[in-house]
């Protein structure tokens, strides 16, 4: 029996086997391939995406639980053609390298920021604990976190969509 | 690459959502050997990560409502199974008995993997370590509500470890502890992400401020956690001092047989068990 969820605001259904990871329907059956597979442990974060309303890595969700659920990406955190706050800061304090972690960074800082309206240096690195970056110091992503702070905070209904 | 169990029975789901416990052990005990449950699914879904593959069939348990609820009174709380590590470390109120507890599922692994590993889960993953909640649950004298075929137990933390390795099918409904005067510390290093050796700790002190009563639980050093008896005798009547007690734990640290892994050697988890013991002591120290 297919599962049926919705992927960024659009009905979607899969009907291979239920075990799959929401990460390989994602990348495989979607097409969405903004979500990177990397470790497939729960350790890196590259995969987060939420489901529900929570970041969550999707390496570990089977898809057969997933029945109705909404899902977001990074494909789906802001309207086409536009940046969510998070992106924007990253763009302009030219944090990104090779970009591997940055879908999952994105997704969780949406999520952090939408919950922490005024956030601390030591909360945003306790909430990027799950999300590693092998070319980066963690040091400019926190700065360009901090920078949205005095700004502007990512609009919740684009991650709650 | 993701690897599968194949030893598919015809006309069974490979994953199924039963919405009861009964109908669930059903399942688990009809579908053959390579059935399990999932809570959060972390453990099973890593497994190809660790050579093992996802098994054949696998039964998920978040559609069953019976295994849901944070639970807190004054004198006694009720966890359901499927409460995930951050819904537990959220609802706990600020007590000193339940401290330990919520430092358990607040520090364990990552946020994205506390929003999905479960109560149950960690209970249930042999072979996993490095699981939290189970020395903090051990220091709160809990008891495990188990569900089987023939009926349901309330079991202790130590009886339950001993039997979750058992053949037939079981589930975690619950876990039940009374609320104490008891306060509470759950030092583990690192201090964040899966711990390679953990100190869980609850006290009682006398009008003297010596060591009336107390639990102490080590996990991830062996391969199940278990409560310290040699030390917690030898410390019963003492002051908590946190350098006295650490010299107790490096004294008794033969007692433990430990596992060596790819995250840590055995020697090391050994070592680092009497620093966090004092820090575990310090804690309560200085939180009263
Ligand atoms: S690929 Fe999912 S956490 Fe690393
Ligand atoms: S930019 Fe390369 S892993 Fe983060």
């Amino acid at each position: 029996m297919a599962v049926e969820f919705t992927l960024n605001g659009e009905w979607r259904d899969f009907a291979g086997d239920p075990r799959t990871p929401l990460l390989d329907v994602l990348r495989d059956g979607c097409r969405m391939t903004g979500t990177k597979s990397v470790c497939r442990a729960g350790f890196c974060g590259a995969c987060t995406v939420m489901v529900g309303g929570e970041p969550v890595p999707s390496c570990q969700r089977p898809i057969g639980m997933l029945e109705g659920a909404e899902i977001v990406t990074i494909e789906g955190i802001a309207p086409p053609e536009e940046l969510n706050p998070v992106q924007r800061a990253f763009l302009e304090h030219d944090v990104v390298q090779c970009g591997m972690c940055f879908p999952g960074m994105v997704i969780t800082l949406t999520d952090f920021l939408r919950r922490n309206a005024a956030p601390t240096r030591s909360g945003i690195k306790e909430a990027l604990s799950g999300n590693m970056c092998r070319c980066t110091g963690y040091e400019r992503i926190i700065d360009a976190v901090m920078s949205i702070r005095e700004t502007e905070t990512p609009a919740a209904e684009a991650v709650s969509r | 690459m993701m690897t599968w169990g194949t030893a598919r029975k015809s006309g069974i789901s490979p994953l199924t959502s039963p919405e009861t416990v009964d109908e669930a052990l059903e399942l688990l005990a009809g579908g053959g050997p390579d059935t399990r449950a999932i809570a959060g699914a972390t453990w099973i879904m890593r497994g190809p990560t660790r050579g093992e593959p996802v098994p054949a069939r696998l039964v998920a348990l978040n559609r069953i409502a019976e295994l849901r609820g944070v639970e807190i009174g004054a004198l006694s709380g009720r966890i359901g199974a499927m409460e995930s590590h951050d819904r537990i470390a959220r609802a706990l109120p600020e007590a000193a008995d339940l401290r330990a507890l919520a430092v358990a599922a607040g520090a364990s692994a990552n946020p994205g993997i506390r929003r999905l590993a479960t109560l149950g889960g960690n209970l249930c993953a042999v072979g996993f370590v490095a699981a939290d909640l189970i020395p903090a649950l051990m220091c709160l004298d809990a008891r495990v509500e188990v569900a089987t075929p023939e009926g349901r137990r309330n079991i202790d933390m130590t009886e339950f470890m001993a039997m979750r390795r058992a053949a037939g099918p079981f589930l975690v409904v619950a876990v039940r502890f009374g609320r104490s005067g008891f306060r509470t510390a759950h030092a583990r290093t690192p201090a964040r992400d899966y711990p390679v050796s953990i100190a869980s700790l609850s006290m009682a002190t006398d009008a003297e401020g010596r060591i009336a009563d107390l639990r102490l639980a080590v996990g991830a050093v062996e391969a199940d956690a278990k409560r310290w008896a040699g030390f917690e005798d030898r410390a019963r009547g003492q002051a908590p001092d946190p350098a006295g007690m650490a010299a107790l734990a490096t004294e008794f640290s033969a007692d433990f047989t430990p596992v060596s892994a790819l995250d840590a050697p055995g020697w090391y988890r050994l070592q680092v068990l009497p620093v966090l013991v004092r820090r575990a002591f310090e804690q309560i120290r200085r939180e009263g």
